[in-house]
Formats: structure tokens, sequence, C-alpha cells
């Protein structure tokens, strides 16, 4: 069963890019149930922990952003991924949104840009 | 190079140098290529493009060794350099590459490497005595 | 060089300049988010150097530095290079830090990711840019960093830049933190068949 807690993963092969999200996310009562470096891993903390969002980097070692993307959303249509990238091309764009992300925001990271695309999903979460 | 004991200064990351060292003479000298092979040889004949490849410059530099009354019988050679510093794919296996091309060359010239310092991820500060043949690396290692 | 190749550079060297000035506000801004403090980015003026003068572009062959690079793929090739002395990456580091409140131990953990990111991110505006204005996809790849001299580092490029000619198309920005330089270096290398796609896809209303 899905939580309805405020559960995060953090997917993003960048060490500090993980810290400043958990220093944005943590102080709004957001719970941080696992960090991955890759897809693989992304995909395998995912299937463990089910959490209401995923934080999901694009450009990553071994499987990408987007096959993760791809992968979770054929595991659970109902997932919720927010893509962080540097990468801020249209067609990188339209591509994960087409495949089902929920939103895509350009790094760098700003708190109030991450937390209204999250609290814009969790509206959607409680209309469903 | 230098007949007159001078000291030789080079810095490396990929790139190899090959240290060429008359013991009996005294004369030394080093080069410091980009890439082992370069393919064309018999094209080009200019400096900037000897020094680049291994399979010019180190027959160059054996060559200049010999017009200053040294004798190829009694070089030697020292390598250094091939470090991999960046994990890049255009790199692939070139500083290997490099190291292992230095040796052939050397092989083919019946050149005997008496010493070798490469590899690693980590850059080299040479300095290589001509008088003595010695080699100093970041200024602690002694080859 | 032949009067078509010195033609297709000149026009590669207009488009450049022109995207960086464009991304190099961006990249700017993004700094001052990720830090907090005031940045701004010096013109990056393409020109064409010989690859031999390459070791020496950065100043002291010896002097260590800390290096991001990340390869261009896709239609463009080429590579973009974030260099910073070690003095200017720890102030660098420790400005990227100010506002999260780690420890040292933490901050030392994640010193060479902070600086793979910030090269990331800057990288990424320049190449967002050339994608805005050719419609073209430019990719960086996954960044790598090292801490080495200089000339180690660049042998790199030289190396890669040997067997397609004499000389790189390469340009080099300046960081100013509140007014003040800082030294940082952002070198942008194309392969030349890139240049040529960089100019033949440009939008021409981007030209004007």
């Amino acid at each position: 069963m899905k939580s309805t807690d405020k559960t995060v993963l953090i997917v993003d092969d960048t060490s500090y890019t993980r810290v400043v999200m958990r220093r944005i996310l943590e102080p709004e009562g957001f719970i941080v149930v696992a960090e991955a470096s890759n897809g693989e891993e992304a995909i395998e903390l995912y299937n463990k922990h089910k959490p209401m969002i995923v934080m999901m980097d694009i450009i990553m070692p071994g499987i990408d952003g987007i096959q993760a993307l791809q992968e979770i959303r054929r595991i659970d249509p109902q997932s919720n991924v927010v893509m962080c990238s540097s990468l801020g091309q249209e067609k990188r764009l339209t591509k994960a949104i087409g495949l089902g992300a929920r939103d895509y925001i350009v790094k760098p990271l700003r708190a109030d840009r991450v937390l209204a695309a999250i609290r814009a999903i969790m509206l959607l979460q409680e209309d469903r | 190079m230098s007949s007159t004991g001078e000291f030789i200064q080079t810095v490396l990351g990929s790139c190899v140098a090959v240290c060429l060292y008359d013991h009996v003479k005294q004369i030394g000298g080093m080069n410091h290529f980009l890439l082992a092979k370069f393919k064309d040889a018999s094209r080009f004949k200019a400096i900037e493009v000897i020094g680049k490849y291994g399979n010019l410059a180190i027959p160059e530099l054996v060559r200049r060794i010999e017009n200053r009354d040294g004798n190829r019988c009694n070089i030697v050679a020292k390598i250094v350099g091939g470090a991999s510093i960046l994990a890049i794919s255009s790199q692939n296996n070139v500083p290997e590459s490099n190291v292992q091309g230095a040796r052939e060359i050397l092989t083919k010239l019946s050149i005997p490497v008496v010493a070798q310092d490469t590899g690693g991820k980590q850059g080299r500060k040479v300095l290589f005595n001509t008088k003595t043949g010695r080699i100093t690396i970041n200024e602690k290692k002694i080859l | 060089m032949s009067s078509e190749n010195n033609k297709l550079c000149k026009e590669a060297v207009a488009v450049l300049n022109k995207v960086w000035k464009m991304s190099s506000q961006k990249a700017a801004e993004d700094l001052t988010i990720m830090s907090g403090d005031n940045f701004h980015l010096s013109n990056m003026n393409f020109q064409q150097v010989p690859l031999e003068d390459i070791p020496d572009l950065i100043g002291n062959p010896e002097q260590i530095v800390s290096v991001v690079m990340l390869e261009i793929t896709g239609k463009c090739k080429g590579e973009i290079l974030l260099i910073l002395p070690e003095k200017s990456a720890d102030e660098l580091v420790s400005i990227l830090f100010g506002n999260y409140q780690l420890s040292a131990e933490e901050i030392e953990e994640n010193r060479q990711s902070a600086l793979r990111e910030t090269g990331n991110i800057l990288g990424s505006a320049f190449l967002n840019s050339i994608a805005a204005i050719t419609d073209m996809e430019v990719l960086p790849t996954v960044p790598v960093d090292a801490k080495d001299m200089t000339a180690a580092i660049m042998d790199i490029i030289q190396i890669k830049y040997a067997s397609i000619g004499d000389q790189i198309f390469v340009a080099e920005s300046a960081l100013m933190r509140d007014s003040k330089p800082m030294a940082l270096y952002l070198l942008a290398i194309f392969e030349p068949e890139s240049l040529a796609e960089i100019v033949k896809h440009s939008n021409r209303s981007f030209l004007e």
C-alpha cells in the first residue's frame, strides 16, 4: 500500500545536491526515506519504500533519470516523480512530462520552487 | 637535450616522457609526447609534429644524441607519465597505450628501459638531470 | 587556413560569443542562487589557440587546481571545464555550504561533489543556450573532477585534439564575486565539425 505520509526519495549522483535537497525538505516536515545515486538504485528503493514523491536527477551514470522514470511509472502508474536537472532544454522537458513526470525543476535548486512543486502534487493527491 | 649537464623539466598528466641517457658520454634528453603513434610518419618533418608523437620523437632524440657523439649502445631509457587523471570516455586507454607504445618503440630501437614510473591518477612534475641520468618525480621519488 | 574555414571560424565565434552573453547572466544568477552571494561572469571571448599553448592557458602550469569536466555529446562535441585554483575552490565551497550549517567533516566529504555540481550547472547554462538558439539537443555527460597541476590536466585536451588539428577553439570567462575577482576559469572547447553545426543551425534572428 502506498504511503500517504510526506515521504520522499531523493535521486541524484551528486551528494551535494542530496544534502541541499534534504535541507530544503526536512525543515518542512518531509521525511527522506532514502537516497539513490543512480537509476538502478532509484528503481530498487522506490519498490522498497513506495514514497509519495521522487525527486529525480536526469544525467547519472548507468541508467539515467529518464529511464528510471519510465520504469517507476511502469511499476506504479500512480507514482509522483519530479525531474530535477541542470538541463533546461525543451526537448528533454517535453519528453519527461510526456513520460509521466509530474513536474520538471531546472537546477540550481530553489527552496520555493521545490516546495511549490511538491505541494501542487500533494493537492492533486488529496483531490483523487 | 643536453650534453652540458642541464636539468630538463616538464609536467605530465596522460602524456608520456621518455628520458634517454648515454651513461658513458653523459648526454641526456627528454621528449614529452601526446600519443605513441603518428600513423602517417612519412609526410611530416616539422619539429612541432615530431614532438607530439612517440614513434617520431623517440628516434629523433636518439639521432640527436648520436649527433653529439653519443652511442646508441650506451643509451638507456626511463619512462614516466601516462596517468589517468580524469575518467572521460574520449580518453579510453590512451595513457596505457602511450606507455605500451613507448616500450615497443624502444624495443625496436634496442634501447633498454631501466626504470619506469607510470600510470596512477596523479600528475607528475619531472626533473631530469642530464649529467647523471637521474630523474626526480614530484620532488620526492628518484628514478 | 582556407578562406572558407576562416569565414566559418568567424561566424562560429560570433555565434558563441552571443550565446555566452545570453547564458552568462543565467550562470551568474545560478551561482547567486546556490550561494546567496552576488556573482557576475565576464564576457567569454572565443578564440583559436595553438595546441602547444594549451598548458599555459590558465597560468602557472605547476599550480594545483580543482577541475570539473563535462564532455559535450550529441550533434555538438567538445568539452566544458571549470578550473579553480585551490584558494578559489576553498572559498567557493565555503560559500556554497554557508547556508546549510554543516559540520567541517560533512563539508569535506561533500567538497568535490559541490564543485562538480557547480561545473555541471554553469556548463549546462551554456549548453542550454546553444540548444535554445540551434534547436539541437546538446547534452553534457556526467561531470568528472580531479585536483592536480594545470599542465597535467590540460594534457587531456592536447591529446584529444592532437589528431584533429593544431588549433582549437577555446574561450575563458572570469568570475566576479561582489565586484571582487575570484580566480575561476570556465573553458569551452568545440570540435571543428561541431562549430559548423552550430553555425548551420543557428536561428538567424538571434544573430542580428
